[in-house]
């Protein structure tokens, strides 16, 4: 199931930034993440996921940079900058108290063996 | 260069203009058009399946990014799509997946504009706001058109009308119609008419100038008959509207009789040298009672000009026939003579007929709407009024645009429609306009109160400064361009009204010394004896208020006024004669009076200035 639009704007940011914790990644390697990760429920196609990444580099939180690396063809990498870091806490944090209270009002179960995230 | 699958669906264009336009300036400064910011060599490239790149092609054009932009998200759209082949999937799964096209290069715009530099992003804000200020004041201007447009005027009151009730008469004591027939049947008005208080016998027109007046002779007698009557009975045309030129307001007949006077006082002159003394003083006499006649009740500024025009021909003719035939005129056509120009009443301000804003009230309310509170905003009807009006005046400079409705000239005549309400916005209210006019006559009013000399100059100069101000300065002209093209010229009123007196009153002097010398065959030695038999008092002088001048000189009177100077130069004619009745400052009194520059205002005997001198212009 993916989600409807609204949705996937307010979560798209997030996980994508969340994806970029670990290292930098690539777009193709973001999209096939966000589907694998999420189950499909966060696949978006190209032409959502490249505005979004312009649109984190337009407000300084990702970094992009070519890099050939061995690789067949060069690659655009994309990296959390430090203000990027910053804006996944604060979004972490935002969206574990959306999830708790989702929970309390029992819109969603809680998960057995911990909370949500 | 062909794609995977044979096709090639994006392709560079190789046209060196297009190769130039996509080289950077320093790869050409380098010597090579590489047009590396051409994003079709980049996807062309990669040779992707040719959906792939077709795809890619429409999402970067559709961006409408600057080059290098559309060559980066094309660099980064095909390494996804290689990804993609790469990793087993087909061209077709991958143009599914890659989402609707359209709404990628909007994004994708509006995500690349966010990282433009801050001079571009200040740039665009300034263009925005500048086209929401364009827009809003489009949008603005619109509706003060649709506004402008649908403003209707509500003439209530025909001021015309009641004009002329105040001065109806009855048919068998009208002389208008009989002027009316004097004025039709004269013959010509050949140029000699035109200076004819200069011609004298002997002159090379003389001839020309009596032969004229004796051809005129109907015409002159019907004045006389006329004259005789009590009112004028000259109505305004009541349809008339304030946009009207005064031939159409009726007024007209003010100049005409000014005309058809000229006629009386040349057929007076040629009596006085033909020594015909009944014919002379009966033309004065009929003169003098024409002035009286355009002294109607409610009489209008410019009837009342009229009047004052011919009262003071008559005057100066007279003075001029008793300083060259003294013995015309028997001893009581000198005292009816005295009589009838005592009588001739001159007001004491100009505006006591109080029709001197009748022309503007009707303006306003033609040209105005009406709130029910006395105020309104002009109307598509009070521009053309003034346009009607504007002919010589100030708005064509201003507003040319008022000036170009030529009726075969559709694309000047929409042009105006458009600017017109424009232009409108500029004019100020209903009751700004007229205040301001009620302000600026009360206040030259107080400035001309009483006798001239007791005019204050700095406060006369502050009256006539107002206006001027109003006049060069580019908002108060429009604001209040009503009041400017029908303010009258008020100084010049009051000082012809002065003007008016000074005359009379030096007319009955000179009367008196003339009936003195007739019976005692000497001139006075002081003014002071002819009065009470021949004057109730010595006049006084409209200058300085002191008793008019009188000295005899080389066996002759001589009667002056100080002039504008106010300095008493012993009645010698001179530069500061009388070219202004108003008082001068002291700063600009100092400045005009020099040796040279000096002299008395000499009232009898006639000035021997040159004949071809313009009379003073009030």
């Amino acid at each position: 199931m993916r989600v409807e639009r609204e949705l996937m704007r307010g979560a798209g940011p997030v996980a994508v930034l969340k994806l970029l914790e670990s290292g930098a990644r690539y777009g193709y390697e973001l999209v096939e993440a966000l589907a694998e990760r999420s189950d499909g429920v966060l696949d978006m196609g190209q032409s959502t996921l490249y505005p979004l990444l312009y649109n984190l580099e337009a407000q300084g939180l990702v970094r992009a940079e070519w890099r050939e690396d061995g690789a067949p063809r060069p690659r655009k990498y994309y990296s959390l900058t430090a203000k990027g870091k910053k804006r996944l806490a604060h979004d972490v944090k935002q969206w574990r108290a959306v999830t708790a209270a989702m929970q309390s009002l029992g819109v969603i179960e809680p998960k057995l063996g911990g909370a949500a995230g | 260069m062909e794609s995977k699958t044979g096709q090639a669906a994006v392709v560079p264009s190789t046209n060196w203009l297009v190769r130039v336009y996509f080289t950077p300036l320093r790869d050409m400064v380098q010597g090579s058009l590489s047009a590396r910011l051409d994003a079709r060599r980049e996807i062309a490239a990669a040779m992707l399946p040719a959906p792939l790149d077709a795809i890619i092609w429409r999402v970067v054009r559709k961006t409408r990014l600057w080059r290098q932009e559309q060559v980066d998200v094309a660099r980064e759209l095909v390494s996804h799509f290689l990804e993609g082949v790469s990793a087993g999937r087909t061209a077709e799964q991958l143009a599914e997946d890659f989402g609707n096209e359209r709404a990628a290069a909007r994004l994708i715009r509006k995500a690349k504009l966010r990282s433009r530099p801050l001079w571009w992003q200040a740039s665009r804000l300034g263009w925005r706001t500048m086209q929401g200020i364009l827009v809003a004041s489009i949008l603005a201007y619109a509706l003060w058109s649709v506004r402008f447009y649908s403003g209707r005027p509500v003439v209530a009151q025909n001021y015309w009308q009641e004009v002329n009730a105040a001065r109806r008469v009855d048919e068998a004591d009208r002389a208008w119609p009989i002027y009316h027939e004097a004025i039709a049947k004269m013959v010509g008005v050949p140029g000699v008419m035109y200076s004819w208080q200069h011609v004298c016998p002997g002159d090379a027109d003389w001839d020309d100038f009596v032969s004229h007046i004796e051809l005129n002779q109907p015409s002159i007698e019907l004045a006389r008959v006329a004259a005789r009557k009590p009112r004028l009975g000259a109505y305004l045309n009541e349809a008339a509207q304030a946009s009207d030129w005064i031939s159409l307001l009726g007024i007209d007949y003010g100049w005409r009789l000014e005309t058809l006077h000229r006629f009386l006082l040349a057929d007076a002159r040629v009596a006085a040298v033909e020594g015909q003394a009944d014919r002379a003083w009966e033309d004065i006499a009929a003169t003098i009672s024409l002035a009286r006649q355009l002294q109607q009740p409610r009489a209008m500024l410019v009837e009342q000009f009229n009047s004052s025009q011919i009262f003071r021909s008559v005057l100066s003719i007279t003075t001029g026939i008793l300083a060259q035939y003294p013995d015309l005129f028997t001893e009581s056509q000198l005292r009816d003579l005295a009589h009838a120009i005592a009588a001739y009443d001159i007001a004491l301000s100009p505006f006591d007929s109080g029709t001197a804003d009748l022309e503007f009230l009707d303006f306003l309310q033609r040209a105005y709407t009406e709130d029910g509170s006395g105020d309104g905003r002009i109307t598509p009807e009070g521009v053309r009024l003034l346009d009607a009006r504007a002919t010589t005046m100030a708005i064509v400079q201003l507003t040319g645009v008022l000036q170009v409705q030529a009726p075969d000239d559709t694309n000047a005549a929409l042009a105006a429609d458009l600017l017109i309400p424009g232009v409108a916005y500029a004019i100020g209210s209903r009751r700004e306009n007229r205040e301001m006019y009620r302000s600026l006559l009360d206040q030259a009013a107080r400035a001309h109160q009483g006798p001239a000399w007791t005019w204050d100059p700095r406060e006369l100069d502050a009256a006539g400064s107002r206006l001027a101000n109003l006049r060069e300065s580019p908002i108060d002209h429009m604001r209040y361009l009503p009041v400017l093209m029908f303010s009258p010229y008020v100084d010049g009123l009051y000082e012809t009204r002065e003007l008016e007196i000074q005359s009379r009153d030096a007319t009955q002097v000179i009367i008196g010394l003339v009936l003195w010398h007739r019976r005692s065959g000497t001139w006075p030695e002081s003014l002071n004896q002819l009065v009470p038999e021949m004057l109730p008092a010595v006049p006084l002088d409209r200058m300085d208020g002191q008793p008019l001048r009188y000295r005899v000189r080389d066996g002759q009177p001589v009667v002056y006024s100080v002039g504008m100077d106010r300095i008493d130069d012993g009645g010698c004619e001179g530069s500061l004669s009388y070219h202004r009745i108003s008082p001068l400052t002291p700063e600009r009194l100092a400045q005009m009076r020099t040796d040279e520059n000096k002299g008395d205002w000499i009232l009898w005997p006639p000035s021997t200035q040159p004949k071809d001198e313009p009379p003073p212009t009030y």
